[in-house]
């Protein structure tokens, strides 16, 4: 549906993006990853046609965005970082105005009423915008971003400056247009990333670091890490650890250890036995393990580590 | 371009921009009628626009200032421009709102008119002229503006801008008063806008007049929408 290749931008001597490539299959929710400065809002810019990149190229739904840019625009709804909204004008009057501005063919009752009720702004449709609430508003450029119906939604920052019941039903909206839409999210809050998208495309300092399923990340670590309580000393069980050769590093969960229980997170090489190992060299011992768990990355490991590396 | 023509139009009247505009306007040009009606001669009705021209230059930025300095300050011209729209029919459209609001300031002169023709009856061809006239010079000044406001998102910039370039043209019609040098007085009426108006004055419709205001018009629009293309690439 959306097909990034080679993307770079230059603003001056400065690169915000520097060749950028991936593509976003039909009905798939990718979100863009990375901090603030990474080139997100950047990309979601070139991708609407509101700038140029400075080399590379964007087709939409097959349309190239210099070329054929009404055919590509039309396939796109978005929603810039700040809404892009009239404070002189109501809820009706914008819609009306948007409804217009993009040429939309749907019914257009039935389709402000679908749209208002989806984002939940049906009370506030007589209001004029400049009395809205921050999170009135954000939803009020969501609902701009539905207007005509576009198969594609670009959404930088959905959630930025909401509060934290705003923020879940913003993630509830974007994911049930994630339903019937292609939709491009960025975020630099990484369980939102989490929560929402099937797919998630890293950027740091404009490059792309990473581009996998979001469940698959951890992979880009190598090896895997397990989660291990055992019965003993502090340096006895430091002292085991030391002498595998399938654990690469570990670290004492000083939080979760209690008495003699000690918590700790241990990192492992690739090899099949890596676990057995650890159970022989402790039973040996006679340090009874009472837990042996796969540890879940959270994406925070992740970024920092992709970050670290690139 | 119906959809952006109509927003500015009432993004004109739900401010009071579009209503103070209104209010000089008539202000200014119900004293010129008055000072016609105390000459008692129907032949010095052009005075009414003829007299409103400076004052027309500097309050047009009024007008334009807001055009292209607010879509910038509030990114809305983030959804413009991404919508499926070429430029030109958005500079197009918001060209023909700020025209509209003044074109229709400019036919209120028509009440004047028509208390005229109670007691003489007007020469209404000079009357319909000096209206055309009148709208080709504020065509041309509210594209002047309008290509100042796209470069700047402050609107207070974009209104001091367009006004120094009035007050420049303003000045400039001094000028062949105080000297006697033929090429310098020919110079500044080729190039004042005053100047280029006094035919509609004196009821001729000067083709070069026509013209200049009508390209000066089209290379503003022009340089407006290449001036929102290049932001694109910069």
């Amino acid at each position: 549906m959306i097909k990034v290749s080679h993307l770079t931008k230059k603003y001056g001597n400065i690169t915000a993006l520097s060749d950028v490539s991936f593509s976003v299959k039909r009905g798939e929710v990718v979100g863009f990853l990375g901090p603030n400065g990474a080139g997100k809002s950047t990309a979601m810019n070139i991708i609407t046609g509101y700038l140029s990149s400075t080399s590379g190229n964007v087709t939409v739904d097959g349309h190239d965005i210099l070329e054929e840019p009404t055919e590509a625009k039309k396939r796109i709804g978005y929603l810039p970082e700040v809404p892009p909204l009239y404070p002189d004008m109501t809820v009706n009057e914008y819609l009306d105005f948007i409804y217009e501005l993009k040429g939309a063919k749907q019914k257009k009752d039935a389709h402000f009423n679908e749209i208002c009720e989806l984002t939940k702004i049906a009370a506030v449709r007589g209001r004029l915008i400049k009395n809205l609430s921050k999170g009135y508003r954000q939803r009020v450029g969501i609902a701009q971003a539905l207007v005509g119906n576009p198969p594609v939604l670009i959404l930088d920052e959905p959630t930025v400056g909401l509060d934290p019941k705003q923020i879940v039903e913003t993630r509830t909206l974007v994911k049930k247009l994630g339903e019937d839409h292609t939709v491009i999210l960025s975020s630099h809050i990484l369980s939102e990333v989490q929560a929402v998208c099937d797919r998630i495309i890293v950027l740091n300092n404009g490059k792309l670091i990473a581009d996998s399923k979001s469940d698959q990340l951890g992979q880009h670590l190598g090896g895997r890490a397990v989660t291990l309580r055992a019965v003993g000393s502090d340096s006895e069980i430091k002292a085991l650890l030391n002498g595998l050769k399938c654990v690469r590093r570990f670290e004492k969960n000083e939080a979760a250890s209690k008495g003699s229980v000690q918590e700790f997170t241990v990192q492992l090489d690739a090899s099949e036995q890596a676990r057995e190992e650890i159970f022989f060299a402790f039973a040996g011992k006679k340090t009874p393990i009472v837990e042996l768990k796969t540890a879940e990355y959270s994406l925070e490991d992740i970024f920092m580590s992709l970050v670290s590396k690139a | 371009m119906k959809a952006i023509y109509k927003r500015e139009l009432g993004a004109y009247f739900r401010s009071p921009t579009g209503y103070v505009f209104c209010a000089i306007y008539l202000f200014f040009s119900a004293m010129y009628f008055n000072s016609v009606l105390s000459t008692g001669q129907s032949s010095e009705f052009p005075r009414i626009y003829y007299g409103m021209l400076s004052f027309i230059l500097l309050m047009l930025p009024l007008l334009t200032m807001r055009l292209f300095s607010e879509e910038r300050k509030y990114k809305t011209d983030q959804v413009l421009l991404t919508s499926p729209v070429n430029i030109t029919p958005l500079v197009m459209g918001k060209f023909l709102s700020a025209l509209t609001v003044y074109f229709g300031c400019t036919l209120f002169t028509l009440i004047y008119a028509a208390v005229f023709s109670f007691f003489v009856s007007p020469s209404w061809p000079l009357v319909i002229g000096n209206i055309f006239g009148a709208t080709l010079f504020g065509a041309a000044f509210i594209a002047v503006g309008m290509f100042i406001s796209s470069m700047t998102e402050s609107q207070f910039v974009a209104a001091m801008g367009s006004f120094s370039i009035a007050t420049v043209f303003v000045i400039l019609d001094v000028i062949p008063l105080r000297t006697s040098n033929e090429f310098i007085i020919k110079l500044v009426n080729n190039i004042s806008f005053v100047g280029r108006y006094t035919p509609f004055k004196n009821g001729i419709l000067d083709l070069s007049s026509i013209v200049f205001f009508l390209s000066i018009t089209a290379a503003f629009i022009f340089l407006t929408v290449r001036v929102l293309e290049k932001r694109r690439w910069s």
